[in-house]
């Protein structure tokens, strides 16, 4: 009887093999809030900037998209902030922000600012969007969802009159995933661009487990996640800009940033490693003003 | 700020990230069983990490058996169930040998050969990775329970990781330290480790826990029962 027990006990665990999958713990939104504070904002950010990097009146534009992937049966409805003049897109160059992981659009509001005046007050205009599940974005996170979501905005920017040859890429952290991968597959995408940003990028979830369990394991042990910088950035032909803290306790410059570097595909590409920095300080560690300029010395060059 | 922002993160995504990883166990028999004893356990535990401001041994679990093949030679079996849940099999197998047995302050020795085998049920192959362990151990009072102290060895033998990079960690040694409540038909266990120490923790994505920048601690409980 007790075999047949340990037996029955045996089976139903191995049944339940494969429930659990670690995809869904990438993503960190916040979606509490009620309303896109801004310039406002008061609650945790990786660090402030002042008011002298406000955005001036009128060239804040929260949006709302429908954003459909190939494997959506109903598109989501998302939010993204446009910094600049809606009405200068047709001819401005326009960063594309693809934040973090980590709570929603109002966190890094700071970032974006110090981008939108990168070369000058409010020089670049700049989008964000919320991926699903962020802020006020519905749905659930996905790593499909965030390409699409990117994309919608991409698609929005197009039908104001951008192209791709004033379109910079940035991602930071989570966001150098669908940054890499539109930059790297741009035929499936809205827009091609022609920069590619990427600030502390992860190479792949493999070097996450095989960082934190120091033994090479596959990815697939554990998540399903196809995310791979470290891959994609093969592809890419476009000029590329590679930001990172060199005191990275989060995303190793070793052994993140430095494979993504190295595995770059094209004939243009710069590092910034910036001394004392963590995962999330660099532009404050750096200064905003030496930040600011590297970013604008690698797009007008 | 920048502290708590990003603590959540490591610990949403990395609680759980790591608990195949690095899933050493508590030593799987000190000291062997008797010659045709049987014995059925569970153990819980893991490395120490920052959760929420405390620290909490990652909740790894496993079910084991073990037999004694001769007085002096238990051999041993585990399969790994939180592993398991996440889509990895991960099993266990060795044989654990005495070579002496305590007697008064001098310390009973065993050591044991085992093979920990993983497998993604989604993917990924298998992965072989062999253990070697050492441990001194003594009995006392009448109940003979067992302190024991020990090394536990994992080797990994890829040359290469992701992306082609040379795997940097080939030997990952964990000192351990453990009680053995043993009772007649009952013996449960308490093991401290300290995992990896000769790896550094700095800088990667993991809080792990321990003493210095090298490793994690890790705190194991098992329950056996002798048939």
């Amino acid at each position: 009887m007790r075999i047949i027990i340990n037996s029955i006990l045996f089976l139903v665990i191995l049944f339940c093999a494969g429930c659990l999958r670690l995809d869904d713990n990438l993503y960190n939104p916040d979606n509490s809030i009620d309303a896109y504070l801004f310039d406002d904002y008061a609650g945790e950010t990786n660090f402030k900037t002042g008011s002298a990097y406000d955005i001036p009146q009128g060239l804040t534009h929260l949006i709302t998209l429908d954003s459909k992937g190939p494997q959506d049966a109903e598109p989501h409805r998302i939010y993204a902030v446009y910094i600049g003049d809606i009405s200068k897109i047709g001819t401005d160059t326009v960063i594309m922000y693809c934040h973090g992981n980590s709570g929603h659009m109002d966190a890094y509001w700071e970032r974006a600012k110090l981008l939108a005046h990168t070369g000058g007050k409010n020089r670049f205009g700049v989008m964000m969007v919320d991926y699903r599940g962020y802020g006020l974005s519905e749905g659930k996170s996905t790593e499909k969802g965030l390409y699409a979501d990117v994309d919608a905005a991409l698609q929005w920017l197009k039908e104001q009159g951008l192209s791709g040859d004033r379109l910079v890429m940035y991602g930071f952290s989570m966001g150098t995933a669908p940054a890499t991968e539109i930059t790297a597959n741009p035929k499936d995408f809205s827009l091609t661009p022609s920069w590619l940003i990427l600030e502390a990028p992860f190479a792949s979830a493999a070097v996450m487990i095989q960082d934190g369990s120091r033994l090479a394991l596959p990815a697939e042990y554990l998540v399903d996640l196809k995310i791979d910088n470290a891959e994609e950035i093969k592809k890419v032909q476009q000029p590329f800009l590679w930001i990172h803290g060199i005191d990275d306790n989060f995303l190793s410059i070793r052994t993140h940033g430095e494979v993504v570097y190295r595995n770059y595909g094209g004939s243009r590409r710069e590092a910034v490693r910036v001394p004392g920095a963590g995962h999330a300080d660099v532009p404050e560690i750096m200064g905003y003003n030496e930040y600011m300029g590297a970013i604008e010395v690698f797009i007008r060059r | 700020m920048v502290t708590l922002y990003f603590f959540l993160m490591k610990n949403l995504f990395f609680l759980l990230l790591i608990s195949v990883l690095f899933s050493c166990t508590p030593a799987r028999f000190v000291k062997p069983l008797e010659k045709g004893q049987l014995a059925i356990g569970a153990d819980l535990g893991g490395p120490l990490i920052g959760f929420a401001d405390v620290t909490i041994p990652v909740p790894l679990t496993n079910l084991n058996a073990g037999y004694g093949i001769s007085e002096k030679t238990t051999g041993f079996a585990g399969i790994h169930t939180t592993a398991l849940a996440f889509a990895t099999l991960q099993l266990d197998a060795g044989a654990v040998h005495a070579f002496a047995l305590p007697e008064g302050f001098r310390p009973g020795i065993s050591a044991s050969a085992a093979a920990n085998v993983m497998v993604g049920l989604r993917g990924g192959g298998a992965r072989l990775f062999p253990q070697l362990d050492i441990n001194a151990f003594w009995e006392y009072g009448q109940g003979k329970r067992l302190v024991y102290l020990g090394l536990a060895n994992w080797f990994e033998p890829a040359q290469s990781r992701a992306h082609g990079e040379d795997q940097p960690a080939h030997w990952l040694p964990c000192l351990q330290l453990g009680h053995v409540f043993t009772g007649r038909n009952w013996d449960f266990t308490i093991e401290f480790k300290q995992l990896a120490f000769n790896q550094d923790k700095r800088d990667i994505v993991v809080d792990y826990k321990g003493f210095g920048n090298k490793g994690a601690g890790g705190l194991y409980f098992g329950v056996r029962r002798k048939f």
